[in-house]
């Protein structure tokens, strides 16, 4: 039986060409391979749908003709392994990393990823975080974090603005290149979806790698980016759920 | 105090959980079944708004949890991490009907992500009562096991499916839960008598029952569950109502989802029928 379960997955993955034999069919279809097409169909479908769902903004951002084609070429060389359906996109940024649609839109992974995080926090939190009441003052902190809590990305490009266009249906402005970074989080049964421009991106980096305060700062400094906004910074960071600025 | 089983009528009407309906139920719309059936995988995976739905649910209805990845019917081994979060999931919601299909949807971890078939031999009935036997000692309860609509069969088949799955219920004291939208769109499919199904089920193992709608694709029937009963499914279930010992009724609607109460009209269809007979 392990030979036929193969042969027919195969086959209605797309792996192979070759029909199973053996098999009985409705009347009414004229061919077998009519009816194992069902299935192919079916297969395809999954993909779209549940790719469709969770990557809505590059749903959007391509249209439709192109999001299949990309669905359909993640779907050619991705096996699905898990029994949620939702797992099927887990992998889909990296998959497009390597595609031919990242050299025409360099943006489209990092905006995966962003639907990603979206989903990831909002649809299958595991746990729900709560909110850090600390607030950070002129001593020095360290910022600890809970795992799974928040998600945070880096893009060189201006994504959080894209993202939020198209989730709005609006009509997207240019792309620009620029360092940017975006913490994604549900706070209160909410999903919030915060930007960081690149001072605080590399403020908010350096202590998410561990750093004290004083050192990040000092990174900060000898890079000369502008950190006229500190307190402004470590205010955004208060009350995230899951990070925590304490005292040193 | 949680819903309870025992408060349900004799027919009891239920319908499936669909995000779609979050919101009637959040604003504490009217509800008129009596329980819901939630998709397993839908909850095992997330303690978020989805899963706090559910929870505020079960505070109210009984709830049946039914699967779609068990993959009992795969040569592949049962999935013991996967086993183990459904646990802990009926451990938390008290499902009064755990249930999932008679098929295999993966093989080699896999997955099809559809439910597939397989020959109904001996040697299979004997591989999969085996594995059942070992699930429900593992879960530590008994399973219903769905019987499938599918798109091809097998040359080597010994058993009807019905014949099948009495066999199965027998052997392990698994359950069935009847599908009766997935006999009538076989029946057609392979131009068979659906009421010979019907007389070959031994209704004592039925513990609950799906009725849902089918498209007409011209060449053969889909079970799309994208819309209300059909009348030629009505007039089955007048047939085998007389069969049936206080059904647990499921309206199963899962394309072109309309309201919740819209959804309720379709099962209490069967219901008024059922307190007519």
């Amino acid at each position: 039986m392990k030979l036929r379960q193969k042969e027919i997955l195969d086959f209605i993955t797309g792996r192979s060409q070759k029909l199973p034999e053996g098999l009985v069919f409705p009347s009414k279809l004229k061919s077998p391979l009519a009816s194992l097409e069902i299935y192919q169909k079916a297969y395809r479908a999954t993909f779209f749908e549940v790719l469709g769902a969770n990557f809505e903004s590059v749903w959007k951002l391509m249209g439709d003709d192109d999001f299949l084609k990309l669905c359909d070429s993640f779907r050619e060389k991705h096996l699905s392994k898990s029994y949620n359906v939702d797992d099927l996109g887990l992998e889909f940024p990296e998959f497009i990393v390597n595609s031919k649609w990242h050299q025409e839109i360099p943006y489209l992974a990092d905006l995966a990823s962003l639907d990603r995080a979206v989903f990831l926090q909002f649809r299958r939190a595991q746990v729900e975080h709560k909110s850090s009441k600390i607030s950070p003052q002129s001593k020095d902190l360290d910022l600890r974090t809970q795992q799974n809590a928040f998600i945070w990305l880096e893009s060189g490009f201006n994504i959080f603005q894209l993202w939020s266009d198209l989730s709005d249906d609006k009509g997207f402005e240019e792309i620009k290149s620029l360092d940017q970074g975006v913490l994604v989080y549900k706070a209160n049964n909410l999903l919030k979806v915060m930007p960081f421009n690149e001072s605080e991106m590399y403020l908010v980096k350096a202590l998410l790698s561990g750093l004290r305060l004083s050192e990040a700062v000092g990174l900060c400094v000898e890079v000369e980016l502008d950190l006229s906004h500190l307190q402004e910074t470590l205010h955004k960071l208060q009350g995230i759920p899951g990070l925590y600025l304490v005292e040193v | 105090m949680l819903g309870e089983v025992n408060k349900m009528n004799e027919f009891s009407a239920g319908i499936g959980l669909r995000t779609q309906h979050f919101p009637h139920i959040e604003n504490r719309g009217r509800i008129r079944v009596d329980w819901f059936e939630a998709i397993s995988e839908n909850f095992i995976d997330t303690r978020g708004r989805p899963f706090r739905i559910l929870e505020k649910l079960r505070q109210d209805f009984p709830i049946a949890l039914h699967g779609v990845s068990l993959n009992i019917a795969s040569s592949d081994n049962l999935d013991f991490q996967y086993l183990e979060k459904l646990k802990s999931l009926y451990q938390i919601i008290d499902p009064f009907v755990v249930s999932d299909h008679m098929c295999w949807t993966g093989f080699n971890a896999h997955q099809s992500h559809d439910l597939l078939p397989f020959p109904r031999t001996k040697e299979f009935l004997q591989y999969i009562c085996e594995k059942i036997e070992k699930l429900q000692e593992f879960m530590g309860r008994e399973f219903a096991f769905e019987n499938l609509s599918a798109y091809f069969d097998f040359e080597e088949a010994e058993f009807t499916e019905a014949q099948f799955i009495n066999e199965i219920c027998e052997r392990t004291g698994s359950k069935m839960l009847l599908d009766i939208n997935n006999v009538f769109v076989n029946a057609k499919n392979f131009s068979t008598d659906p009421m010979e199904y019907f007389r070959q089920i031994d209704f004592k193992h039925v513990v609950q029952l799906h009725i849902a709608s089918y498209s007409d694709k011209g060449q053969y029937l889909y079970d799309t569950h994208s819309g209300g009963i059909y009348p030629d499914l009505i007039e089955i279930f007048k047939k085998i109502a007389p069969n049936l010992k206080s059904p647990k009724v499921l309206m199963e609607w899962d394309q072109d989802i309309p309201g919740l109460p819209e959804v309720e009209n379709e099962v209490f269809k069967l219901k008024s029928l059922w307190e007519r007979l």
